[in-house]
């Protein structure tokens, strides 16, 4: 049964790693936080396997774990259960090719860090893993609905940041979302 | 693509093949090795109790606080060198005395009935803060810094170990704090990472005299230890006797680990080598 059990978690596993190392890395400064949210994010899974659900909704369920692990890790209650040395070289190795930003790039990031936390994950969760507002719902565990209006008042924010961040191009922020 | 993915870090798309890598599969053997449902066992009322006493008695002795309010079970502890308090059903431990003997930790996590043995050793700045290794009997414990990030060592940096309450069985766990000046480290850390002399250098396969070099200008003190690749150069040994005679500049260098304040040491070769022994197929990391 055991073994059932961890067959299961392995294809799950198998299937979501690279979306969940992927959030990590996108949202961590330190490739030390990102193998951490990776790792506590899949020992919650582990642990909580019967919650866990199968198919497509396994990677929109493991989102919302790991935004829940980031979170705790921002308030300083990082948990470092799993380390390993190789999980940490294998994720030093995608921060040593950082990519070169345009001075207007850097501009649009640094708009963007400055935008209240949950603004800032919304705009993220569809820029970045390319959700829809009804797979946003699922990871942040709220209606289709709330996560459409939710959305929308996070770009009409963003839009306004940019603009007086003298980023100007017109209707720049919803065309780029 | 537009504007705001191109400030993603990584695309999922170039993370291709992650999942079946040597970090994957470590991180997948370490969480499938616990019991998934390993929940905390029910404290052993009678057990505890004693253990209360014993430790009520010795807090007497060594002028520290204990709390009790619901019943005579210990609420908190508090001493020079560490705290402890109930937080939403955890044990919180903040020590913010690194440097003290190890016992008192000990004492303070059997005040309040936790058998957590914790040893706090000398490591090079990436490594201050970490957990370097742990074990135990069933105590699920979790750690980190607050501040974030801190080293323990520094002045306002608390370590922080969590226990959930009622968890049974014991711990132990093994820290990495600042060196004193001239303190040689428990273990040594990779010259090359942040905060570390050699920063952001470059050393695989690079020579001794153009590394000697660098170390200098920067006002750090190199060794050699000369090392033996093992068959396909995964992997290498170091004999005794083989540190640093008849290193010259022409030699070759595969790694550089800091092992006290300001002092490098280079694991060198004779000869070139097709690949580096000490990361095999992974690409060395720098910074």
């Amino acid at each position: 049964m055991d073994d059932d059990r961890k067959n299961r978690f392995e294809a799950i596993y198998k299937q979501t790693y690279e979306h969940i190392l992927g959030y990590a890395v996108r949202r961590c400064e330190s490739p030390e936080d990102a193998a951490d949210v990776v790792a506590e994010t899949f020992a919650i899974a582990w642990r909580r396997f019967d919650a866990l659900p199968a198919g497509g909704e396994a990677r929109l369920w493991l989102y919302g774990v790991a935004r829940n692990v980031l979170a705790n890790h921002r308030r300083g209650l990082a948990r470092h259960r799993h380390r390993s040395v190789r999980l940490d070289t294998d994720v030093a190795d995608l921060y040593a090719r950082s990519p070169e930003h345009s001075a207007e790039l850097s501009a649009i990031a640094r708009t963007l860090r400055e935008l209240p936390d949950d603004d800032r994950e919304l705009i993220s969760l569809v820029a970045w893993e390319g959700l829809d507002p009804g797979e946003i719902a699922r990871v942040l565990g709220c209606s289709r609905n709330a996560a459409r209006i939710r959305l929308h008042r996070a770009r009409k924010r963003l839009s306004k940041a940019l603009s007086s961040a003298g980023i100007t191009a017109d209707g720049f922020a919803v065309e780029f979302i | 693509m537009n504007e705001l993915s191109n400030l993603a870090r990584i695309r999922d798309e170039e993370l291709s093949g992650q999942a079946s890598g040597a970090g994957a599969r470590a991180l997948f053997e370490a969480i499938t090795a616990e019991s998934p449902e390993s929940l905390a066992a029910r404290p052993r009322r009678g057990a505890r109790r004693l253990l209360l006493s014993v430790a009520a008695a010795m807090a007497l002795a060594a002028g520290v606080t204990l709390a009790n309010v619901t019943g005579g079970a210990t609420v908190s502890y508090a001493s020079a060198e560490l705290d402890i308090t109930q937080e939403g059903g955890e044990w919180v431990a903040r020590i913010k005395d690194p440097y003290a003997e190890h016992e008192k930790y000990t004492r303070g996590f059997a005040a309040v009935g936790l058998d957590v043995q914790v040893q706090i050793v000398p490591t090079a700045p990436s490594r201050a803060g970490r957990m370097l290794q742990m074990g135990g009997s069933g105590s699920r414990i979790s750690t980190a810094t607050e501040p974030e990030g801190c080293e323990p060592g520094r002045a306002g940096c608390a370590l922080v170990i969590r226990v959930p309450v009622g968890s049974g069985g014991g711990a132990w766990v093994k820290f990495g704090r600042l060196a004193r000046p001239g303190e040689a480290y428990d273990l040594p850390g990779r010259a090359t990472a942040k905060g570390e002399p050699l920063e952001g250098v470059k050393v695989s396969g690079r020579t001794v005299g153009e590394l000697t070099e660098e170390a200098r200008r920067r006002g750090v003190r190199t060794v050699f230890q000369v090392i033996r690749p093992r068959e396909n150069y995964e992997g290498y040994s170091v004999r005794a006797g083989d540190s640093s005679a008849g290193v010259r500049d022409d030699w070759f260098v595969w790694e550089a680990e800091s092992v006290a304040a300001g002092v490098v040491r280079l694991l060198v070769t004779e000869e070139r080598l097709p690949k580096n022994p000490v990361y095999g197929d992974v690409v060395p990391p720098v910074g």
